[in-house]
């Protein structure tokens, strides 16, 4: 069968389908077209959510290291902190913005799927940054959150906190190392090949 | 007011939601669920709709990139979901006669096998769009629509001399 055979089948399917179909209009007005289960929603509910409460940690340990500012051992651990999470609030900032400019509504398919994907492809890439500043980030804020929260001095026993430390910073980036290539690094390699395929489809052309 | 409006917009387009589900999702619930996501995206953006192109364009570029994404996040994977109660869009028992005409399932079959993005440009193609639309909508050039189109239809012709012998 040729496709235009099929057309005219497909005409007479669509001539069918207009005696048949039916529009619920009462479930339409009843129901709630609010809660989207799409994915870039929860994206920027996660991000929304992340750069908030980076934030929150920014003036956090901002305020402890002020505070302490007399003691170098704590404040500069304070900073570093401090330091790394406006990393990670840098890092949701540029999302939130990529994910922002998509015109999902009125641009073409291809260019919607292609800045769907570009997002995902550079969120992929800077977790792998998040995951290892992570381990860093923990271990800079534990002296000055033990000191401020529960006034417990970690260099009282720096002979047991540090070995502690630099075992717990060496098995935290290797689980991480972990984590990273069994979840992100698939969905990685995934976003790239589907993103030639879009390359691909577009590309594609004199080759009848 | 605007649902009122939004209502008639569905409605005369309604086969076009009902088409691209049907090709997207051959789940009965994955298909509930892409039908509410279709709607829940068409409303959202009804009042951002500028006249610039035409509505059935306006409505193929959000279905079909709601459809895209939701085929491959959820119907591959066939996520467990709250089910919805029932469709919006359905269709009488009649009609599925129609839909188990032996020609119109082998083409159903057939669109399933194609990727996401060759299926948006058959189901554009058989609803007989001009090509200079199938590339507004799809954000390809003509020549790109006309050269898919025949590679398809070589495709076609071999699946179903395939299909059919089985």
């Amino acid at each position: 069968m040729e496709l235009d055979e099929i057309k005219n089948k497909w005409a007479e399917y669509d001539k069918k389908l207009s005696y048949n179909i039916r529009l619920n209009e009462t479930l339409l007005r009843k129901r709630n077209l609010k809660g989207s289960k799409g994915e870039m929603l929860k994206l920027l509910v996660y991000e929304i959510f992340n750069t908030v409460t980076s934030i929150i940690i920014v003036i956090a340990l901002l305020w402890y290291s002020v505070y302490y500012m007399s003691l170098m051992q704590y404040c500069i651990p304070g900073f570093i902190g401090a330091i790394i999470t406006s990393i990670y609030i840098a890092f949701s900032v540029i999302r939130l913005n990529i994910l922002l400019s998509i015109d999902y509504y009125g641009s073409p398919v291809m260019e919607v799927q292609k800045s769907i994907l570009k997002l995902k492809k550079y969120s992929l890439n800077i977790r792998k940054y998040e995951i290892l500043l992570m381990p860093l980030l923990m271990f800079s804020i534990l002296p000055i959150y033990a000191k401020f929260r529960h006034n417990f001095n970690v260099y009282d026993s720096i002979e047991i906190f540090l070995p502690i430390t630099i075992v717990a910073l060496i098995i935290a980036y290797f689980i991480s190392m972990l984590i990273y290539k069994h979840l992100y690094d698939k969905k990685f390699i995934k976003v790239e090949a589907y993103l030639k395929e879009l390359e691909e489809f577009e590309n594609e052309k004199d080759e009848i | 007011m605007e649902k009122d409006k939004f209502i008639s917009v569905v409605k005369e387009n309604q086969k076009l939601i009902y088409k691209i589900c049907y090709s997207y999702c051959s789940d009965k619930e994955n298909r509930k669920d892409l039908e509410q996501e279709i709607l829940l995206q068409l409303w959202s953006s009804f009042n951002k709709f500028d006249g610039r192109v035409k509505i059935s364009t306006w409505i193929y570029r959000i279905a079909l990139n709601t459809a895209i994404s939701f085929y491959r996040s959820d119907c591959k994977h066939s996520k467990k979901r709250d089910s919805l109660d029932e469709a919006i869009i359905s269709v009488s028992n009649t009609e599925l006669e129609a839909e188990k005409d032996e020609n119109i399932s082998l083409l159903f079959q057939f669109i399933n096998k194609l990727n996401e993005l060759d299926k948006a440009l058959i189901l554009l193609y058989l609803e007989d769009s001009k090509y200079s639309d199938i590339a507004d909508i799809l954000g390809i050039s003509e020549t790109n629509v006309a050269t898919k189109i025949s590679r398809i239809k070589n495709k076609l012709k071999q699946e179903f001399s395939k299909l059919k012998n089985h």
